[in-house]
């Protein structure tokens, strides 16, 4: 897991090692593996031209690109990724990153499925000028047809680093964003603005410890149970295969985690039980052949009537179910 | 000239010979230096940059005035041709002077516009400033505005960046972007964007996403400065010219690349030297490209600014890859498959 053993710290990690990490094993299909730069802009330096920097680094890390896009499973549900490489030239943007991700979101918006990308960037790759900057309008606007035409679920990864623009555009249109223990990130990063404004940066003040506070993300994960909290509070209701699954994330211990699956035509009802007073308790239940009922709102949420009302009767209209009252 | 018969709109006969002339004196100021006309009319952008000062020179004889009509494009287009209302405030504690939002008309038609404003001498540039994220959730707010009631959105760019400071940071610069440019992607109005000076990285993008990207004939768009790519890629900003010829950011080679739309020509000179006329171009090209644009349907106009921006980039796929390199991967993927078959056989 590329921690260190005395005090915790998450070092930086392989796209490769991490998808091993993050999916269930052999569960991993890529897509795009052979897509490689054209260097558009003919950019070359007299030590070392980008063509032959971009091959170095293939050689070395065994990549073609610094982004592993494919389809793999999380608990046995299928999720897009995306996982970004640091140690390929700085993580860095180009045409073939913004390619390979825009085409994993259109993928993703196709077949519905869940999209997590790992970020780990240093910004736009300079070697492809302007082109790389587009690469952030193109994949917000992949992005926006995902999460706003189709209202489908994304969560970013921010791990250290995670800067420029990438931070400004798919890092932070996450609907929940999830950043590393101790992850750098910034969108002009500590070199940048000391030399715009003559002043030194502090250290740690660009990390996510200090960041979580002014509330650019919601939640700090450790790497060991990122795996969990990933897959932790799905509720997925999937028509075409008639099965229903719900993951939750519990207290830490033997029932850490919660994994139900069963089939839709198993639901029987949709049950509200009220409970007035001065303690209000509210709850939504389903009620399902040969296991019970099976609570679907918070204990400590507390609903006004005609909210849960109405989240009732979507569900239920949803499921073809009768709803109960108790 | 074949570059710009690329060029998705043209305007008029006006652009080459403007483009005829420019190459003329692009061709005397080669022999100073090797830098292209781009960066004269840019030179008063940073004094910093060390670099540029060779080029720069036929600007200092005539040094503030000239930049002055033309930096302030919003206020300058309220005299001109626009009858204009300023809009102010994000809403969220801020109006950021460095973002100017606003309600106006050209020949009767009502658009909302928007635009980066610089300052003209370093009083108004401390003043202004760079835009922070409080201008960004301006611009985002004017666009929902504009959604909301079909105004046809104009955005003028021109800032180096957006605002790098730590309190920018806590605010969410990246985020604020983040949001403007996957919003601008669902409006159900026309874009037009125009570079007026310099477009750099995130902070020109955040409200750069059009239809239409058009730009003035010695602007330029980066994604990231000429100093800040060399400090990055060489490590000394001396390296500057190098990068600045590199990072192809003038309007001819951007149009060649499709990230630009069209030029606006710039009378002989730069635009300082005529703000008038230069205006008039503006307003033409606006005018012209929005007609364009309003003949679409909601449908089409998304999936055209969709489209555009689909399109950028250099790639290829089933690259020819090396015998011996091939020969690793090969191997690679043989050890890959072999453990993937013990895993199930095990499972």
């Amino acid at each position: 897991m590329n921690l260190c053993e005395q005090c915790g710290y998450h070092l930086k990690m392989s796209s490769s090692d991490r998808i091993e990490l993050s999916i269930d094993p052999g569960t991993w299909e890529p897509m795009d593996e052979d897509m490689v730069s054209l260097d558009p802009i003919e950019f070359h330096s007299e030590e070392e031209p980008y063509k032959n920097r971009i091959d170095s680094y293939q050689r070395k890390i065994e990549l073609t690109e610094d982004v592993q896009t494919g389809i793999g499973q999380l608990d046995g549900i299928n999720v897009a990724i995306a996982v970004m490489n640091f140690q390929f030239m700085g993580g860095s943007m180009g045409s073939v990153v913004g390619e390979k991700i825009t085409r994993l979101i259109e993928y993703a918006t196709k077949d519905f499925l869940p999209l997590i990308i790992v970020c780990a960037s240093g910004g736009a790759r300079m070697q492809e000028g302007s082109l790389s900057l587009m690469q952030m309008a193109k994949i917000s606007s992949a992005l926006y047809d995902y999460q706003s035409n189709k209202k489908l679920f994304y969560v970013p990864i921010l791990t250290s680093p995670t800067t420029g623009g990438v931070t400004a555009s798919f890092g932070m249109l996450g609907d929940i964003i999830i950043a590393e223990p101790n992850a750098y990130i910034a969108f002009a990063g500590k070199r940048v603005i000391e030399q715009t404004l003559n002043k030194t940066v502090p250290d740690g003040s660009q990390a996510a410890e200090y960041l979580f506070p002014k509330g650019l993300f919601d939640l700090i994960v450790p790497r060991n149970p990122l795996k969990s909290v990933l897959s932790s509070g799905y509720d997925r209701f999937d028509v075409k295969d008639g099965i229903v699954c719900i993951f939750r994330w519990g207290f830490p211990g033997k029932n850490l985690r919660v994994l139900l699956r069963f089939l839709i035509k198993d639901i029987q009802s949709v049950r509200i039980e009220v409970k007035e007073g001065i303690y209000a308790r509210r709850v939504l239940y389903m009620d399902i052949r040969g296991q019970g009922a099976i609570p679907l709102t918070r204990t400590d949420e507390n609903f006004t009537p005609r909210e849960m009302e109405q989240k009732a009767a979507e569900l239920a209209y949803f499921l073809r179910v009768p709803i109960e009252v108790f | 000239m074949a570059l710009i018969s690329q060029s998705a709109v043209t305007f008029s006969g006006t652009l080459s010979s403007a483009t005829l002339a420019s190459d003329l004196l692009r061709s005397s100021i080669n022999g100073v230096n090797g830098m292209s006309l781009k960066t004269l009319g840019r030179g008063h952008v940073s004094p910093r940059r060390k670099g540029f000062n060779i080029t720069a020179k036929p600007l200092k004889e005539k040094p503030k005035p000239v930049t002055l009509e033309f930096e302030k494009p919003l206020m300058d287009l309220q005299k001109r041709i626009i009858d204009f209302v300023e809009l102010h405030g994000d809403r969220a504690g801020y109006d950021d002077p460095a973002v100017v939002t606003g309600i106006g008309t050209i020949d009767g038609g009502r658009f909302m516009f928007m635009g980066h404003q610089k300052g003209r001498n370093t009083k108004e540039n401390i003043q202004r400033g760079m835009p922070t994220p409080h201008g960004y959730r301006k611009a985002l707010r004017m666009m929902y505005y504009a959604d909301h009631h079909g105004f046809p959105i104009v955005t003028f760019i021109d800032t180096p960046g957006a605002f790098a400071d730590l309190k920018s940071e806590e605010l969410g610069q990246g985020e604020a972007i983040a949001h403007n440019l996957r919003t601008m992607f669902g409006l159900k109005v026309p874009i037009v964007s125009i570079v007026m000076g310099e477009g750099g990285s995130g902070g020109a993008l955040a409200i750069g996403c059009a239809n239409k990207l058009l730009m003035l004939e010695n602007a330029v768009f980066y994604v990231a400065s000429p100093e800040a790519c060399a400090a990055i890629l060489w490590k000394t900003a001396k390296a500057s010219p190098k990068a600045a010829e590199k990072l192809r950011i003038t309007a001819n080679e951007l149009c060649r690349l499709q990230i630009a739309d069209g030029i606006i020509p710039e009378p002989l000179g730069g635009a300082h030297a005529d703000p008038h006329w230069t205006s008039v171009q503006i307003k033409k090209a606006i005018l012209e490209s929005m007609d364009e644009l309003q003949k679409m349907g909601t449908e089409e106009l998304l999936r055209h600014r969709k489209l555009k921006f689909c399109k950028i980039g250099g790639f290829q796929e089933g690259p020819p890859v090396d015998p011996e390199k091939k020969s690793q991967h090969e191997k690679k993927r043989r050890t890959e498959a072999g453990s993937y078959f013990r895993q199930s056989v095990a499972g």
